[in-house]
């Protein structure tokens, strides 16, 4: 029945292969009703496509069945029918036609070969061998379009009795076959017959470029409902007349039904393609994903893999009641970012998340457990983000580990773009506490450093110092020697004795504050925050600094706001900065050459917000292109100096909210200035 | 200002020294001692004095604005000036002492010191040495 339908509609290969089958089946069950029945439908198929050997034996089988089930009548009438068909064959001796070359089996092996799923190298061999071996040519071509361009895909050559064929791919030549041949089958899609006479009539030229030598030439379209799927080419070298109509009628019908296959094998080929890039990119996608879920087990960064769709739900719900911006949103309701933290799911955690945390399972990390009240804001952020689909998102903030130690971290979170759902983000968390520890020991050696600097300072300026100490000394011991020698008087001059020992302790008391204020100098002070009063300050400096300024012969002036301003900060790194200064000032003006040595400091206040110090001298100034990197830590211009002194100096001044700078001086020297914040004075001085 | 008193061997003793607890509590030393002392707060201000033709005995800091002690000896001494100096310094620089002493100083004291050696060496300047007079 298939066979029926299939010869019906045209199929006519597989109808071929239908019928056989039908045959074959038939035989097998032993119906020889059936078996005749088959074979008079094949025998009707052939005969209506003139293959007349194939249809005649055929018919004789179907006659043997019909005698041998017993329908004499229908096998009497069958006779008549093949004695018909003998008398119209051709006489032997004759040019064999493509009949008498193309027997049954061939077709049906041609037909199995071709519709059956094959390979297109397997498919374009088969053809080609079976199309040149019963064609009677000596050289085929199986040519497919590809992008426009012709291409050679299989070359059969018949040698001695043999067919060879070659699968190739390239384009097609002159040399392959006459392009004027092929151009016009593919445009009218019809065979067309050449004999070399007419080829070189017609189109000398490319009868030049063939390799070959044809007599006989034959192109025929594959074409299968209306689409061409390819096209054969068969020469032969011998005969100008090798290819007799009934041949290419039958080609036809073999070529049509390549079309189909060829067809199929394009698909099949495509399938192939697909089918490859499919399971690579399954492959690649299960090792990727294998690499994925190593990397997120092994990483040494705490990962998680979390789910939003709760907290998207919420936020969809917070859109439909008219929130659209987030940020201030959550600012007004602090409390849902609680909740929301709340509504996130966790779907896995590598090792270095329990690691991190002391936890045993995901099942332990709990909201409650593992957040502190303190960083919630930073966690609503990221919810924002999250609603707002702001990628990626790094906030710095903490985690608590199920010990209770506060971690601090980097959150890191890479948000997935609409429309994708948000069931499955990846958010990791880097432990900074590392980090934090490296930028303590930082901040400790930079303090460390500068108290080094401020040590190095008072060395230089030590002997200095013993100076100051020493004179309060020396008078101490003489208002103690001279007491003495009043006592010592008859009658004892108890009154001058008094006086001279007051002198003493007074002395005693100068002594013990320079020592003070060289040990508060020296000793390594946290930062502390004071009320300073400026003018304070500077004269407290120009104490320590005086002697040195009087040695270098420098005229000193002090112009002191009479606003008494008040700044708030560390006392001692203020004195610091502004020892710098004047011992930079100092260390300028001592420098042979240098005449009419002016140092001058001030105060004032520059608005109601500023105080601004001064500290001027005449000395050799500041040389242009050094002006901006004096500030640098490590510049110096002296030959024994560290360069430290106005790097930390502008630290100090910043740290304290304030800038520091320097300009030149007219006529000559420089001026370094700092401002700083301005504050009330202290309502209760201490003392 | 610079203090003056009456000398009891018609004596006196000079200090020049640039800080003022200093000079005060030197000045109040000598007088306890019943030495009449007149102190100067810088070298200039001695020279420039009519006490220091009437000097018998000098006590010099070495470290002063302006003109140093150092300075001020090499003065008197070139000027032929034979009263007896007594050296004090709270800065002991290396080679000061030897240079003053080279010079003729008849002490160097390093502040603080003393006032018993102080006022012994006044003694032993005195009788030691012929008094301060006007070098000529």
């Amino acid at each position: 029945m298939s066979a029926e339908i299939a010869r019906v509609e045209g199929r006519d290969l597989e109808a071929m292969r239908l019928y056989e089958t039908a045959i074959r089946a038939a035989q097998e069950s032993g119906s020889a009703r059936h078996e005749a029945i088959a074979n008079e439908l094949a025998a009707g198929f052939y005969l209506q496509h003139a293959v007349a050997r194939a249809g005649r034996a055929c018919l004789e089988q179907a006659r043997d069945s019909y005698l041998r089930w017993g329908a004499l009548t229908k096998a009497k009438h069958l006779d008549a029918k093949i004695e018909e068909l003998r008398a119209r064959a051709p006489r032997p001796g004759s040019e064999p036609s493509l009949l008498d070359r193309l027997d049954l089996s061939s077709v049906v092996k041609a037909t199995t070969a071709i519709s059956t799923g094959l390979a297109p190298e397997n498919l374009f061999e088969t053809l080609m061998r079976i199309l040149v071996e019963h064609a009677g040519a000596d050289r085929g071509l199986l040519l497919v379009e590809r992008a426009g361009a012709w291409h050679v895909r299989a070359e059969a050559t018949a040698a001695d009795s043999a067919v060879e064929v070659r699968v190739l791919d390239r384009a097609a030549t002159g040399a392959d076959l006459p392009l004027s041949a092929l151009q016009y089958t593919t445009q009218v899609r019809r065979p067309l017959l050449l004999d070399d006479a007419r080829l070189a009539a017609d189109h000398p030229a490319d009868l030049r470029q063939l390799r070959s030598r044809p007599r006989s030439l034959l192109c025929v379209p594959l074409v299968k409902q209306e689409m061409l799927a390819g096209v054969v080419y068969l020469e032969n070298t011998m005969a100008a007349d090798a290819f007799p109509p009934e041949r290419i009628a039958l080609l036809e019908v073999l070529g049509s039904q390549a079309a189909v296959a060829l067809e199929n094998a394009r698909l099949y080929a495509e399938l192939e393609e697909e089918n490859r890039e499919r399971r690579k990119a399954e492959e690649e996608l299960r090792e990727s994903e294998c690499r994925w879920r190593n990397l997120f087990a092994t990483a040494a960064v705490s990962l998680w893999q979390l789910d939003f769709s709760d907290v998207e739900q919420r936020l969809d719900q917070l859109r439909s009641q008219g929130v659209h911006d987030f940020g201030s949103y959550f600012a007004g309701h602090p409390e849902f970012a609680r909740e929301a933290v709340g509504l996130v799911k966790i779907i896995d955690v590598n090792e270095a998340t329990l690691e991190l945390l002391g936890a045993r399972s995901k099942q332990e990390l709990k909201p409650d457990a593992i957040l502190l009240p303190e960083t919630m804001a930073a966690y609503g952020e990221q919810i924002v983000a999250l609603a707002e689909r702001r990628t990626p998102f790094n906030a710095e903030t903490a985690l608590r580990s199920l010990t209770g130690e506060r971690i601090d971290v980097l959150l890191s979170m890479s948000v997935p773009p609409q429309p994708a759902k948000l069931d499955d983000v990846l958010v990791a968390f880097v432990d900074l506490r590392e980090r934090k520890a490296t930028e303590e020991a930082l901040l400790r050696a930079r303090e460390e450093l500068a108290r080094v600097t401020r040590v190095s300072t008072v060395g230089e300026l030590a002997a200095s110092i013993a100076h100051e100490i020493n004179q309060p000394l020396a008078a101490m011991a003489s208002y103690a020697g001279a007491a003495l020698l009043w006592l010592q008087r008859a009658p004892p001059d108890v009154e001058r004795a008094r006086d001279t020992v007051e002198r003493t302790i007074r002395e005693g008391e100068h002594a013990a504050e320079i020592v003070s204020r060289v040990r508060a100098l020296v000793k390594k002070a946290p930062p502390r925050t004071e009320p300073v009063e400026i003018n304070e300050l500077i004269l407290e400096v120009l104490d320590l600094t005086g002697n040195e300024v009087k040695r270098n012969r420098i005229s000193l002036r002090t112009r002191l706001s009479a606003d008494d301003p008040v700044v708030r900060g560390d006392r001692i790194q203020l004195q610091q900065v502004l020892l710098n200064l004047i011992l930079n000032a100092v260390e300028a003006m001592s420098e042979p050459g240098i005449s009419s040595s002016e140092l001058s400091i001030s105060s004032r206040m520059e608005g109601a917000n500023e105080v601004l110090v001064e500290v001027r001298d005449s000395g050799r100034g500041l040389q242009a292109g050094t002006v901006e990197r004096i500030f640098d830590p490590f510049f110096t211009t002296r030959p024994d100096g560290m360069g430290m002194g106005l790097s930390i100096s502008r630290s100090i001044v910043i740290a304290h909210g304030g800038r520091l700078w320097a300009t030149p001086n007219e006529p000559r020297g420089a001026v370094f200035q700092f401002a700083l914040p301005a504050v009330e004075p202290d309502p209760y001085p201490k003392g | 200002m610079p203090l003056l008193w009456p000398l009891p061997e018609n004596l006196t003793i000079s200090i020049v020294d640039d800080d003022p607890a200093v000079r005060d509590a030197l000045w109040r030393l000598m007088d306890s001692a019943g030495l009449a002392a007149t102190a100067f707060s810088s070298a200039e201000e001695f020279l420039a004095s009519p006490s220091r033709d009437e000097t018998t005995c000098l006590i010099l800091d070495v470290r002063m604005p302006g003109m140093n002690g150092l300075e001020l000896q090499r003065h008197l001494v070139a000027s032929n000036w034979k009263v007896p100096i007594i050296f004090m310094s709270a800065h002991a620089e290396a080679g000061v002492r030897e240079r003053a002493l080279q010079a003729g100083a008849v002490e160097f004291f390093e502040k603080p010191f003393n006032s018993a050696a102080l006022l012994d060496a006044i003694d032993a300047a005195r009788v030691g040495r012929a008094p301060g007079a006007p070098g000529k």
